[in-house]
């Protein structure tokens, strides 16, 4: 199925992963790259709206952290964040510079000029009825004049264009980070961004993607057969679930206890998989193993790599054995250990 | 080769795993994962890899998980390291010691539920501290090793606060432990946020 997708391009910020979690909260579709990504990749991926993350740079320094161009001419709407918004504008004609002093913390911003962006999202209103937000503010620079067809829709009191927007190319962009929790309103403008403005539905929610996740599994295994290392942990038991609902016996796990894992876990993966859901898992209890080679070490690195490395021999030498021929022929070999 | 019939290997890999940052280019803002899922295996096996969840946020493979009718236990559970205890057991890994840590650990984990504490705890478990400590059980004298607790809150697992228990409850769990442990006559609580110190004590 064929999700409407907002594209995502990073600029380096260390809260750029949050934008893309908040998007997909609104149950749309959305993925990261860097910035300088090909323009054909851009067009390929069919956008139903962009968002430039914040970065580390300045515009004026880093000539080449910029926006493919075709991102302003793809006729899709634009969300600019932080280095986005400082890129957006420089790009478009306006003008950036540094601020003097780094902004870093909460800011009050009053919402300006009745944008669609901001329109009846605000934390308090002033006595003039001006909408208030508290947001989160971590920047050097800033924008200090428009770009053509721009109008400024948030302010505040160091940073007077906090906000700009051309709402006929419905390209938007702020100086604050809506993405982390401290933007209070945060969740409400990025569900005004996908929705309203790029016109994005909700396609994009666990139980539907089960049916979209088995269909792909098929598509790609085949009547192959497929081995999955179980730990216990959500990850590698969500796969199994998963495996097993779209290829049944196809798939055998092998679980191996290295004599490290948390109380009766080993019990609760044989129940929860084994017995519960009849899926094929090979238990190896291969805890001497582990231990004899863990005897006399103590520095962590050398521990981590020999636990890594001996999980690797036996996985290997279950997945060799006979038994597993067996398995692959339709046997059930629930807990043998 | 090992394995005639299967073609695929398949494992756990997360969106977090996969996405190319900017910073990643200029070796800035890239932090180094050490990643637990099976690496070299693939090659070794000479299998395909396959993996499922590499579209996904964590929190939407909980989501999927649940859609998958696996349980709210299992699948809201901690986190827990690849190497598991072996770098909660500081220093030498031993069996003695793992049987040790896997009680007590029990022991915090079942009082955090009851107490409805685990699940605004981000991540909690004990650690196996090889040291001994003197103390007083009975009659007797005792020089037993000492466990520390740790549970923290975190939106991210980049920076953690210590979780503020109550002390009735962090009294309940050590009670508990030194009673029910033997081997172990001395818990403590690690009251240390990330940064300076990480989450995992190894």
């Amino acid at each position: 199925m064929a999700h409407q997708k907002i594209l995502i391009l990073d600029f380096g910020s260390q809260v750029s992963q949050l934008i893309a979690r908040r998007v997909r909260e609104q149950q749309v579709y959305c993925e990261m790259h860097p910035f300088d990504v090909s323009e054909q990749f851009i067009r390929d991926f069919k956008p139903q709206g962009i968002i430039l993350s914040g970065g580390p740079n300045s515009v004026y320094e880093a000539q080449d952290w910029k926006a493919p161009q075709v991102v302003f001419e793809l006729g899709v709407p634009v969300l600019g964040i932080c280095y986005g918004m400082q890129t957006m504008a420089q790009q478009l004609g306006g003008k950036v510079e540094s601020s003097g002093k780094r902004e870093f913390g909460y800011a009050e911003i009053r919402a300006r000029g009745h944008s669609e962006l901001f329109k009846g999202i605000q934390d308090r209103s002033n006595a003039e009825g001006h909408g208030l937000l508290d947001v989160w503010m971590s920047h050097g620079d800033k924008v200090t004049e428009l770009p053509a067809g721009f109008k400024v829709i948030a302010s505040s009191e160091s940073c007077p264009i906090a906000g700009m927007a051309d709402e006929v190319r419905k390209f938007y962009a702020v100086q604050f980070h809506p993405e982390v929790t401290h933007t209070i309103k945060g969740k409400e403008m990025f569900a005004r961004f996908v929705h309203e403005i790029c016109g994005c539905g909700h396609d994009w929610n666990m139980p539907d993607y089960v049916n979209e996740a088995i269909e792909k599994v098929r598509a790609q295994v085949g009547k192959e057969e497929v081995i999955l290392g179980l730990s216990g942990g959500v990850d590698s038991s969500v796969v199994a679930a998963l495996l097993h609902r779209a290829i049944g016996d196809q798939l055998t796990c092998v679980f191996v206890d290295n004599g490290l894992l948390r109380l009766n876990e080993g019990e609760q993966v044989m129940q929860t998989f084994a017995r519960s859901l009849g899926v094929k898992v090979i238990h190896v209890d291969a805890t001497e193993q582990f231990m004899g080679h863990l005897k006399d070490v103590s520095d962590p690195e050398q521990k981590r790599k020999i636990i890594g490395r001996e999980f690797v021999e036996v996985f290997q030498a279950e997945s060799a054995k006979p038994e597993r021929q067996m398995a692959g022929a339709g046997h059930h070999l629930p807990g043998c250990d | 080769m090992p394995s005639p019939n299967a073609k695929w290997l398949a494992q756990g890999t997360i969106y977090p795993d996969v996405i190319e940052s900017a910073g990643a280019k200029t070796g800035k803002a890239h932090a180094i994962k050490s990643h637990h899922n099976v690496g070299g295996l693939p090659d070794t096996l000479k299998l395909k890899l396959l993996e499922p969840l590499r579209e996904l946020f964590k929190d939407e493979v909980r989501e999927l998980g649940i859609a998958l009718g696996l349980p709210h236990d299992m699948v809201y559970r901690h986190p827990f390291p690849g190497p598991g205890l072996g770098v909660r057991i500081l220093g030498e890994v031993k069996k003695e010691f793992a049987d040790l840590l896997r009680r007590a650990d029990a022991i915090f984990i079942d009082e955090l539920r009851a107490a409805g504490w685990y699940e605004k705890t981000s991540q909690a478990f004990a650690v196996f501290l090889p040291v001994k400590s003197v103390g007083v059980m009975g009659d007797g004298r005792t020089y037993e090793y000492v466990v520390a607790l740790r549970a923290v809150e975190t939106q991210d697992f980049m920076t953690a606060h210590w979780a503020e228990l109550p002390h009735s409850l962090l009294g309940k769990v050590s009670n508990r432990i030194i009673n029910e442990v033997r081997g172990i006559n001395r818990v403590v609580y690690d009251i240390s946020g990330k940064p300076p110190a990480t989450i995992e004590w190894e």
